[in-house]
C-alpha cells in the first residue's frame, strides 16, 4: 500500500490565496503554486525541479522563517531566505500550522 | 535470471583480457552512491581528475564471476539536464565526449528511500541509448522502515535489469556486478532501446505528469509505506539551523573538530619528526661530505619532512569531516554560517575550509571540495590564506614578545588582533573579489537535508586514505620540487669562510686539544662557529643575494638586509622566520630568551636599533597578510589547473601586505614611536 499525495490524485486540496513560503508557519501543509517558480533563477528553478520540488506539488514547512526547510515526499530541502520569499503556495485546507 | 550459455562466457572472458567493460555510476546526491562504489570495488579505487577537467572522479576495478569490471564513480547530480558544471560533465562523460572511451554501461542508482524522486531520474536516465542497469541502493534502511520494491515486476515495467543492493551491508553487490558486465558486453540494440522508450515517459512531459507516472509505477512494484520523518529530526533541525542555537552548536562542534585534530596530530607528527630526523642523521653519517649528501640530506630528506608533516593534519580532517557529512550535519552548519558569510559573497559551505585554513592552508583548500559551485570555490580557495595558520605562530609569538616584552595583557589582545586582522582581510578580499574577478552574488542556498544517519567509519577511513595519497601524490610531488629548489637557492654558492670563521675554528681546536679542556667551552665554541658559518652561507647564497637586490624594495617597511633575506627565506614556510633569524643574529637557537635579547639589540650597518616598535609592528602585520608559504600557492595551482589563481593570490596579498605594514609602520612614526 503506497500513501501518494493528494495533489497527485486531483483533489484540487488548494483554494487559498497565493503567500510567500516564508510565511508559513512550521508543520503546516501547502501546494506549490503553478507559476511561482518561475520568479527564480532559471538554475535554481531547474534544480528545485530536479530535488522533486515543482509546481503543484505539495510541502511540509519543517522549519519556518529564513532560512526554510521544506519535506517534498521523502526530500528535505533547505532553502535559503532570498529564494523561499519568492517561492508562492497556497496553503492547504485544514492543515492549521503546527 | 537465466543461465548463461558456455560460448557467452568464453566471450566473457575473452573480452575481459582486452579491456575490462567500463561501468559509470550514476545517481543523485545522498543516494549511496559513494558506499556501493566503495562495497564495489574496495581498494581497488582511486581518485583522479577526469581528464580534462577539474572535476574529480573515483575509478575503480569490481571483480565479477567472469571477469573484471571498469566502475567509474561519476559526481551526483539531481538531473542529467540541468545547466551546471556536474550535470553537464556527466552527459559528455556518457557521450565519450570527455575520457578516453564511453561508458559501455550506466548504472543508475534508485535510492529506495526516496523511490518516487529516483523513479523520475531514472526516466531521464534511460533515454540515452546505451545499456542500463538499475541499482536500487539503501534497500535495507528501507525495508526496515517498512518499504520493499518487487526487482522483477519493476524490470518489467522500465525495460532493464534491476538489482536490489545494500552498499552498507553488500546485499546485491555481486550480482549488480554480474549485471553490469552482461549488459556492457550485450550492448543494446535499436529495437530493445525503442522497446524501453515505450516503458518510459514522453521526453516533453511536465514535471507533474512525470511525478504522476513514477507513483503510478511505485504503486505497481513496491509493497508498503515509508513513514514519515520523525518529529525528533524535525526539532533537530531546528536547533541546528536556528541563528543562536544552530551558530553556538556548530562553533562548539568545530572547536572539538579542531581541537581533536590538533590534539591527535601531534602524535604521528613527533613520530614522523623523529623518523625523518633519525634518518637524516643516518644518512650524514655514512654518506662522505659533499654536495650529493646535501641534497639528500637537506634538500630531499628535508623536502619529503615539509611535505609528509602536513599529512596527519589532512587525514584527520578528512576523517572527521567524513563522519560530520555522512552523519547530515555538514548541511545543517552550511545553513547556520551561510546568512554571515553571504555577505561577504561565500556561501555557507566556506566555513569549514576557512576554519581549517586556521590549522593549516593545505587541508583548507583541499575542503573547499565541498562547495558545489565552482565560482564559490575559488573565491573561497582565493582566501583561505589569510586565516592565520599554526605556521605563523611563532613569528606572531617572536614579535608580539618583542613589542610587548612584560605585558602580558597587550600581548594577548595584539594575539587576537593578528587572528581578527587575518580573518578580516579575508572576508574583505572575498567581498571584492565577487564584485570584479568573480562577479555575482554567491549562489543561493538550496541544500537537501539528508537524513540524519549513523556515520560509517568504514567509509570515513577510505576517505582518509584516499585524500592522503591523493595529497602525497598530487601537491606533494609540486611542494617536495619547490623545497628542494629553495633549498638549492639558499645553500649554493658555497662561500668560502672568512677569516674571522677560520680565527673561531682555530680556537676551538686550540681548547678542545687542551689536557684540562671543558666539555662544554668546547662545544659552545663549536656551536657558536657552526652558527657563524651558517650565517655567512645564507647571506652569501643565492637567496641572500637575491635579498641584496629585494633589500630597496622592503627597506620602506624599515626591513634591513638581514630581515629581507629572512623575509626572502621564509617565502619556503612562514616558521623558516625564526630560524633564519637565529642563524642571521648568530644566537643560541634553544634559548628564546636570548635570541629575544639578541634581538631587541640588533643594529643596523648604521648602527640604529633594527627592531624598533613601528619595524616589529609593520614586520608583524606584513606576516599576518602576506602569502608566505609555498606549498599553498602549489596547492592552489593544482586545484584551480592554472598558475593565474596562485600569481595572483599572491600578488595580492603580499601587496596588500606590503601596503598595509608601510601604513602601520608611517602611523607609529607618526605618532613619535
Amino acid at each position: 500500500m503506497v500513501v501518494i499525495p493528494s495533489t497527485l490524485m486531483g483533489d484540487g486540496a488548494a483554494q487559498s490565496k497565493r503567500i510567500p513560503l516564508t510565511q508559513l508557519a512550521r508543520g503546516q501543509r501547502a501546494i506549490i503554486d503553478s507559476e511561482s517558480l518561475t520568479t527564480l533563477a532559471e538554475a535554481d528553478r531547474c534544480l528545485l525541479r530536479a530535488m522533486g520540488i515543482h509546481e503543484s506539488c505539495e510541502l511540509k514547512v519543517c522549519k519556518a522563517g529564513a532560512p526554510c526547510i521544506i519535506e517534498v515526499e521523502r526530500t528535505r530541502v533547505g532553502l535559503c531566505g532570498s529564494v523561499a520569499s519568492k517561492v508562492f503556495v497556497k496553503p492547504c485546507d485544514g492543515c492549521p500550522a503546527a | 535470471m537465466a543461465a548463461q550459455q558456455p560460448d557467452e562466457l568464453e566471450a566473457l572472458r575473452v573480452y575481459s583480457t582486452e579491456r575490462p567493460p567500463r561501468a559509470a555510476l550514476l545517481g543523485q546526491p545522498n543516494t549511496g552512491k559513494t558506499t556501493l562504489f566503495n562495497r564495489l570495488c574496495g581498494s581497488r579505487a582511486r581518485t583522479a581528475n577526469i581528464p580534462g577537467t577539474t572535476v574529480e572522479s573515483r575509478v575503480g576495478l569490481a571483480a565479477t564471476t567472469h571477469g573484471v569490471l571498469e566502475i567509474m564513480d561519476l559526481p551526483g547530480i539531481y538531473g542529467l539536464s540541468l545547466e551546471v558544471p556536474e550535470s553537464k560533465l556527466c552527459r559528455d562523460c556518457l557521450d565519450g565526449r570527455i575520457g578516453d572511451v564511453a561508458p559501455d554501461v550506466a548504472v543508475i542508482i534508485a535510492d529506495a528511500t526516496n523511490f518516487s524522486r529516483s523513479l523520475r531520474f531514472a526516466s531521464h536516465a534511460l533515454r540515452r541509448k546505451m545499456p542500463c542497469v538499475i541499482a536500487i541502493t539503501l534497500a535495507d534502511d528501507a525495508r526496515r522502515k517498512g518499504f520493499s520494491v518487487n526487482a522483477a515486476a519493476l524490470s518489467e515495467c522500465l525495460g532493464c535489469p534491476v538489482v536490489i543492493t545494500s552498499g552498507r551491508t553488500g546485499e546485491g553487490v555481486d550480482e549488480l556486478a554480474d549485471a553490469a558486465l552482461r549488459a556492457a558486453l550485450h550492448g543494446i540494440s535499436l529495437e530493445s532501446f525503442e522497446q524501453r522508450l515505450n516503458h518510459l515517459p514522453a521526453s516533453s512531459v511536465s514535471e507533474s505528469d512525470l511525478a504522476k507516472w513514477a507513483n503510478d509505477v511505485l504503486v505497481e512494484v513496491a509493497s508498503g509505506r515509508l513513514a514519515a520523518a520523525s518529529s525528533v529530526s524535525d526539532r533537530v533541525d531546528r536547533a541546528l539551523t536556528h541563528p543562536v542555537s544552530g551558530l553556538a552548536t556548530f562553533i562548539l562542534v568545530m572547536s572539538v573538530l579542531f581541537a581533536s585534530i590538533f590534539w591527535l596530530a601531534q602524535f604521528p607528527m613527533k613520530g614522523l619528526d623523529f623518523i625523518f630526523g633519525t634518518s637524516g642523521d643516518w644518512l650524514r653519517a655514512v654518506m662522505p661530505a659533499g654536495p650529493l649528501r646535501d641534497l639528500c640530506v637537506d634538500g630531499i630528506i628535508g623536502g619529503v619532512a615539509g611535505t609528509v608533516v602536513f599529512l596527519p593534519q589532512i587525514c584527520l580532517l578528512f576523517f572527521l569531516l567524513s563522519l560530520l557529512e555522512d552523519s547530515g550535519y555538514l548541511a545543517r552548519a552550511a545553513f547556520a554560517a551561510d546568512k554571515f558569510l553571504r555577505r561577504f559573497g561565500l556561501p555557507g559551505q566556506a566555513f569549514v575550509p576557512l576554519l581549517s585554513s586556521h590549522a593549516c592552508a593545505l587541508p583548507g583548500i583541499m575542503s573547499t571540495r565541498l562547495i558545489p559551485d565552482p565560482k564559490d570555490r575559488l573565491a573561497t580557495i582565493l582566501v583561505a590564506p589569510f586565516m592565520s595558520c599554526t605556521a605563523r605562530l611563532p613569528v606572531y609569538v617572536l614579535l608580539i614578545s618583542l613589542l610587548f616584552a612584560g605585558r602580558p595583557w597587550l600581548a594577548g589582545l595584539a594575539f587576537v588582533g593578528c587572528y581578527a586582522t587575518g580573518a578580516i582581510a579575508g572576508l574583505l578580499s572575498a567581498f571584492l573579489v565577487r564584485r570584479t574577478l568573480l562577479k555575482g552574488p554567491a549562489r543561493p542556498m538550496l541544500l537537501e537535508m539528508p537524513p540524519y544517519r549513523r556515520p560509517s567509519v568504514r567509509i570515513a577511513l577510505w576517505v582518509m586514505y584516499d585524500r592522503g595519497v591523493l595529497f602525497i601524490k598530487n601537491a606533494g610531488s609540486m611542494i617536495l620540487a619547490i623545497c628542494v629548489v629553495m633549498w638549492w637557492l639558499s645553500a649554493y654558492p658555497k662561500v668560502a669562510p672568512s677569516p674571522e670563521l677560520l680565527q673561531m675554528r682555530a680556537q676551538t681546536s686550540e681548547v678542545a686539544l687542551q689536557a684540562n679542556a671543558n666539555p662544554e667551552q668546547v662545544q659552545a665554541l663549536e656551536s657558536a662557529a657552526n652558527l657563524l658559518e651558517s650565517r655567512e652561507q645564507q647571506l652569501g647564497s643565492m637567496a641572500g643575494k637575491l635579498g641584496l637586490i629585494a633589500e630597496p624594495l622592503f627597506h620602506p617597511l624599515g626591513f634591513d638586509h638581514q630581515l629581507t633575506v629572512a623575509v626572502l627565506t621564509s617565502f619556503l614556510a612562514r616558521e623558516v622566520f625564526v630560524s633564519t633569524l637565529m642563524i642571521i643574529s648568530s644566537t643560541d637557537a634553544n634559548d628564546e630568551a636570548s635570541l629575544l635579547d639578541r634581538l631587541t639589540h640588533n643594529r643596523r650597518a648604521d648602527g640604529t636599533l633594527l627592531f624598533t616598535i613601528p619595524t616589529a609592528a609593520s614586520l608583524l602585520v606584513f606576516f599576518t597578510l602576506a602569502m608566505q608559504c609555498l606549498p599553498t600557492l602549489a596547492l592552489v595551482r593544482r586545484e584551480t589547473q592554472s598558475w593565474k589563481w596562485p600569481l595572483l593570490q599572491f600578488a595580492w596579498m603580499s601587496g596588500l601586505a606590503w601596503s598595509m605594514a608601510w601604513i602601520v609602520r608611517q602611523a607609529l612614526l607618526t605618532g613619535g614611536f
